[in-house]
């Protein structure tokens, strides 16, 4: 059922704006979820094809460009990571984010994207976005978990460096922990439903060339939430990275049991 | 700022009532869970087919080149010290050579002479033997010739003296002149 959006600016017209429309009910696909599979389908179609012809020296200009944008990424990513090394360990992650968020970015510049039920950007959608920062906040436990162990974990989350300073910490790490999801997930979202309204705004007053600049503009900002939501994962990374680095120097250090407990 | 309000206000009522005032922005649980099963999915399969075979082929891109610059100086060392070891040994040979054709130029100077000596050699006594023989061969066509004129002699002087000698008398009276021509 479509919704009517007034007019911000008085001017008496009314921009038409969908609803998620359920396609198959009992699952709960709709026509959200169907615009993320059209975006996977993208990525995985262009993957299948670097795969198909993958060599060791590119002979596709697909697998070179992808691998120049892998490339700029692992250097992109390191300064925040930590090291190249790192980067390229966690690139898959990032990676990833990086593609789907950009292409579906990308995708609110389709015709008709947005103004019928048949396709919305999902990053357009606080639930897509809400989704890919989930991902991001349990993809950062398990890294700790990974890294840290289940005890180093726990201490980075509750802040037991502070000794008793961490009955104030702890409450305000995690509480960290679960307003990254959120404000990552609202930047994301906010910036690019704030894209589709203006131009569906811009369509309706002036349908032919006026909404050309604003796609312009919505490349490059495209471009930069896709980036922003990369580059803060990664500093999530790298604080876990640096924690381990941390949690490594101290055993070194003074205390050679955890040290040696470690080397085993 | 109105239509935002709008929308907020949308948000907050149910699907049904907002209708006309602005879209729903309230995420779904449901939707939530897809994305979060989506994505997932969507990491596993570019992993498999994209990550993992594209860093490897740069991995071993990065490996190989690593490895021919490692084994382009290798080779560029290795050439440089067989360029000096053939150097060095042409060298070497050149000096072999000039030894040998030295030792072959002495050696057949050496031969030269000793040839040229013997041929000398050899021909001073052919030279003398021949001259020996033809002494010797003119001392018996001589001593020949002596017997002979001899001979001739006494049966010229057979015939002068109209007596006929008796050999006994020839050959004593032949050996007689041919003292005697000889002290000559």
């Amino acid at each position: 059922m479509p919704l009517l959006l007034p007019n911000p600016w008085a001017l008496g017209l009314e921009v038409h704006f969908h609803e998620p429309h359920d396609l198959f009910a009992p699952l709960g696909i709709d026509n959200l979820v169907l615009g993320e599979w059209l975006v996977m389908a993208v990525l995985i179609t262009v993957a299948l094809l670097i795969n198909r012809r993958i060599a060791k020296v590119p002979n596709t200009r697909l697998q070179a460009g992808m691998e120049a944008l892998l490339s700029f990424l692992e250097g992109w990513l390191a300064g925040f990571v930590g090291s190249r090394k790192e980067a390229r360990k966690y690139l898959p992650l990032l990676a990833t984010l990086f593609l789907f968020i950009l292409l579906s970015n990308y995708s609110g510049i389709l015709p008709t994207a947005g103004q019928t039920w048949s396709f919305f950007p999902p990053t357009g959608k606080w639930g897509t976005t809400i989704g890919l920062g989930l991902v991001v906040m349990v993809a950062v436990q398990v890294i700790s978990i990974q890294e840290l162990g289940v005890k180093g974990w726990l201490s980075h989350l509750l802040e037991t460096q502070y000794g008793a300073m961490a009955i104030l910490m702890a409450p305000l790490r995690i509480l960290e922990e679960f307003v990254r999801p959120f404000s990552l997930s609202l930047r994301l979202f906010g910036n690019i439903f704030a894209e589709e309204v203006l131009l569906l705004i811009v369509s309706t007053l002036a349908p032919l060339l006026a909404p050309v600049p604003i796609m312009g503009l919505s490349l490059l900002f495209g471009l930069i939430q896709a980036i922003v939501f990369t580059t803060l994962t990664a500093i999530y990374i790298g604080g876990v990275v640096e924690a381990k680095a941390h949690l490594h120097g101290h055993g070194h250090g003074a205390q050679g049991a955890p040290a040696q407990a470690h080397g085993h | 700022m109105e239509w935002l309000i709008h929308a907020l206000a949308a948000a907050e009522g149910a699907a049904g009532e907002a209708a006309g005032h602005g879209p729903n922005l309230w995420p779904q649980l449901k939707h939530v869970a897809w994305t979060f099963v989506n994505f997932l999915v969507l990491l596993w399969l570019l992993n498999r087919f994209l990550y993992k075979p594209l860093i490897g082929m740069i991995d071993a891109r990065e490996k190989e080149i690593e490895e021919s610059l490692r084994k382009a100086a290798e080779d560029r060392a290795e050439a440089e010290r067989l360029r000096r070891e053939f150097t060095e040994q042409v060298a070497r040979a050149q000096q072999e050579a000039q030894a040998i054709i030295a030792e072959a130029t002495r050696s057949a100077q050496q031969e030269a002479d000793r040839i040229l000596t013997e041929a000398r050699e050899k021909a001073a006594q052919d030279l003398e033997r021949a001259q020996e023989t033809i002494r010797v061969e003119k001392e018996r066509a001589l001593a020949e010739l002596r017997q002979e004129v001899a001979n001739l002699a006494v049966a010229v002087a057979g015939k002068v003296i109209e007596r006929s000698l008796t050999d006994e008398d020839h050959a004593r009276l032949a050996a007689k002149f041919v003292e005697e021509v000889g002290k000559h």
